[in-house]
């Protein structure tokens, strides 16, 4: 993450075209209802999600234990395991491997820990020929931006724009919108690349300590080509995609895609132990990444948020993600989820704004699979910042004077007569005011003639008398 | 980096939280119906459960309908005696670059998931494993004897250690990147047909 995160500012720009944010919200409001519909086919998905939440809490509970046992059998079963403190060890590693094995093409499935560590651009820099091929990461990449969302990574782009890069990038018929004929051109470009890579990166989704095997979930296929192709394969993972066991998988594959999609299981689930014995030369590499997982892990107030199995759930139900898109948060992870693990692992100074991105509605913590208490985590990252000196100035003069007022019972009623006189005055946005920002995104309606007290002593007095 | 030291930062001081144990298997119903209707909504075409002989008719005239090279993994062939029209990938899963042009391959699974239509594929039936996603095509053959209710069950069902590949396949490839309008056939295979046959 070079440039610090602007959320206000490319929120409000993205805001400006009404008609893409009402499309925009619609369109990520169709998965958290297809989520919601995919939910009623599970008669125990409450007991379901605390099952989950437990097992992840063992987890971090036990990292060293899991980890010194999966690597263990990892290597039992042919894995060649590296360990990275940071995203920058991560990048050279897999460099390093690369130039060992003289790799020049690589198919790259969705990883969104690489994609934290800038492992693309790096590689780029160093003249590997880089293709990402889940669809929607294929598609951001050929437009060199990030993704806006971690399950469809190009859900903020219309099919005409789609059809127009991939008229200018695949040749397919300019005008051409059809989203199959276009999918389809797609899959014609990227088949051949699978079958000229050298080696192939993946992510990872879960990684089972019993059997030193790992999980990989995708609809696509992608990965699944990407890792029976090429010679070399390179798995990327942080390390709190551990689980103890094959039956602990279940729970979370039964919550995974559904809560992501309303699917009832991805197309793939692959487990993968190690290399292909069948295929001369095959290597199969593992590298496990801390990148401040472990400062998080230390961090007792949100170290919750460690269990995300990234479904993207909290995102598509979130009102405000919904309207502000994912690019708005500047991070590889957007939304409620994003926003609690950016301070953490980016640091609060340059995520200092994200945690604010939120209404507190709470809708994030009820859909989590794995019950990260999401609002919760937003609320007290709010409060750190505020202490860390990190909110600006208008906002803590305004919480200090708040504070102060509504400390003194006396003064809030008198100051509560004249603010309702005023009323129609203060909440007239002027230009330069202080207020001026505030009141543009918030429609207020008008104030009620008299306050609760007011109203409550003369019902009260009414009733008595009558 | 330092592999102890690595592993050493996740240390944790004070009470760890045990393990929640083994999660209770789900209630579904195990039935082949219930495994038709999830494989129709995740984009497959569930044929039914027949005999043997229904089967190798089925799986002929897929062969005849596929109009290009049809190609049986080394499990499904004895499957398909009598059967015209196919061959089966002789170098075992040396060469998957080789399987590129496959219009239809014929597999055999090893169990089916009534909760979510999916079937198992790995190392022990499928040594030739690209063929599962290069093919255009697939026909899945799984006998009928190996449904289970659910995935937990599934999941609970697998020896260790696992087959260096294993694979639960839920419908052909598919993707909803373009305006989250569903397309068939991303990557993998554009179409799954699945036959539970009777032994």
């Amino acid at each position: 993450m070079n440039a610090p995160p602007r959320f206000h500012r490319d929120a409000e720009t993205f805001l400006r075209d009404e008609a893409r944010v009402t499309w925009h919200d619609q369109a990520i409001w169709h998965l958290r209802k297809k989520r919601d519909t995919a939910t009623e086919d599970v008669p125990d998905w409450e007991a379901l999600r605390d099952h989950a939440a437990a097992i992840k809490a063992h987890v971090l509970d036990h990292l060293p234990q899991l980890l010194t046992a999966f690597i263990d059998r990892a290597r039992a079963a042919g894995w060649q395991v590296h360990c990275a403190g940071d995203a920058d060890e991560l990048r050279r590693t897999v460099h390093r491997i690369l130039e060992q094995k003289r790799v020049q093409r690589v198919v790259k499935s969705k990883s969104m820990l690489t994609e934290e560590c800038g492992l693309n651009p790096y590689l780029e820099e160093r003249g590997i020929d880089l293709v990402d091929t889940d669809l929607g990461e294929r598609i951001v990449q050929l437009r060199h931006e990030p993704p806006s969302h971690i399950v469809v990574p190009a859900v903020h782009l219309r099919r005409r724009e789609i059809g127009e890069l991939f008229h200018k990038t695949m040749g397919t018929p300019a005008g051409e919108e059809d989203p199959t004929r276009l999918a389809h051109a797609a899959r014609r470009d990227l088949r051949a690349r699978f079958l000229a890579a050298e080696a192939g990166i993946t992510g990872v989704n879960f990684a089972v300590a019993e059997t030193g095997s790992i999980i990989i979930c995708t609809n696509e296929g992608n990965a699944d080509l990407g890792t029976a192709l090429p010679a070399t394969h390179i798995a990327c993972m942080g390390v709190e995609k551990l689980i103890p066991t094959l039956a602990d998988a279940a729970v979370f594959l039964r919550l995974l895609a559904r809560s992501a999609t309303g699917q009832p299981i991805t197309s793939y689930t692959t487990h993968l132990t190690g290399p292909d014995p069948l295929r001369p030369g095959h290597e199969a590499h593992l590298v496990i990444v801390d990148a401040g997982r472990s400062g998080l892990n230390a961090d007792e107030e949100h170290r919750r948020s460690l269990s995300c199995i990234r479904c993207g759930a909290c995102l598509n139900t979130c009102p405000v993600y919904r309207r502000a898109s994912g690019h708005s948060y500047g991070l590889t992870v957007p939304g409620p989820i994003g926003s609690v693990l950016g301070p953490s692992l980016v640091g609060d100074r340059l995520a200092r704004e994200l945690p604010f991105a939120s209404t507190l509605c709470g809708s994030c913590t009820n859909v989590c699979p794995v019950k990260i208490d999401l609002h919760d985590q937003l609320l007290s990252w709010r409060r750190r910042l505020a202490e860390r000196h990190l909110v600006p100035w208008p906002k803590r003069l305004a919480m200090r004077i708040g504070a102060w007022v509504f400390s003194h019972p006396a003064l809030y009623d008198h100051l509560g007569r004249w603010v309702r006189r005023l009323w129609p005055w203060i909440t007239r946005p002027i230009p330069g005011s202080p207020l001026g920002p505030w009141l543009k995104e918030r429609a207020l309606p008008p104030a009620p003639a008299a306050s609760f007290r007011q109203r409550w002593k003369k019902d009260h007095a009414g009733k008595r008398d009558g | 980096m330092d592999e102890r030291a690595f592993i050493a930062r996740f240390r944790r001081a004070g009470a760890l939280r045990p393990h929640p144990g083994a999660y209770p298997p789900p209630h579904y119903e195990a039935t082949w119906e219930r495994f038709g209707r999830m494989l129709a909504a995740v984009g497959g075409t569930f044929v039914g459960r027949v005999d043997r002989a229904s089967m190798a008719a089925a799986a002929s005239e897929a062969i005849a309908r596929a109009g290009g090279r049809c190609v049986a993994s080394i499990t499904a062939a004895p499957l398909l005696e009598g059967v015209a029209g196919w061959s089966v990938a002789h170098d075992g899963g040396t060469r998957p670059h080789a399987l590129d042009d496959v219009q239809l391959g014929v597999l055999t699974a090893e169990a089916a998931v009534a909760e979510n239509a999916a079937v198992l594929l790995s190392a022990r039936s499928l040594p030739e494993r690209a063929l599962a996603f290069l093919a255009q095509h697939l026909l899945v053959l799984v006998p009928a004897n190996t449904l289970v209710p659910d995935l937990v069950t599934a999941q609970s069902r697998l020896s260790i250690p696992l087959p260096q590949h294993l694979t639960w396949m839920s419908g052909p490839s598919k993707t909803a990147d373009i305006e989250q309008t569903l397309v068939i056939g991303a990557h993998g295979s554009r179409s799954l047909m699945v036959i539970a046959y009777e032994d």
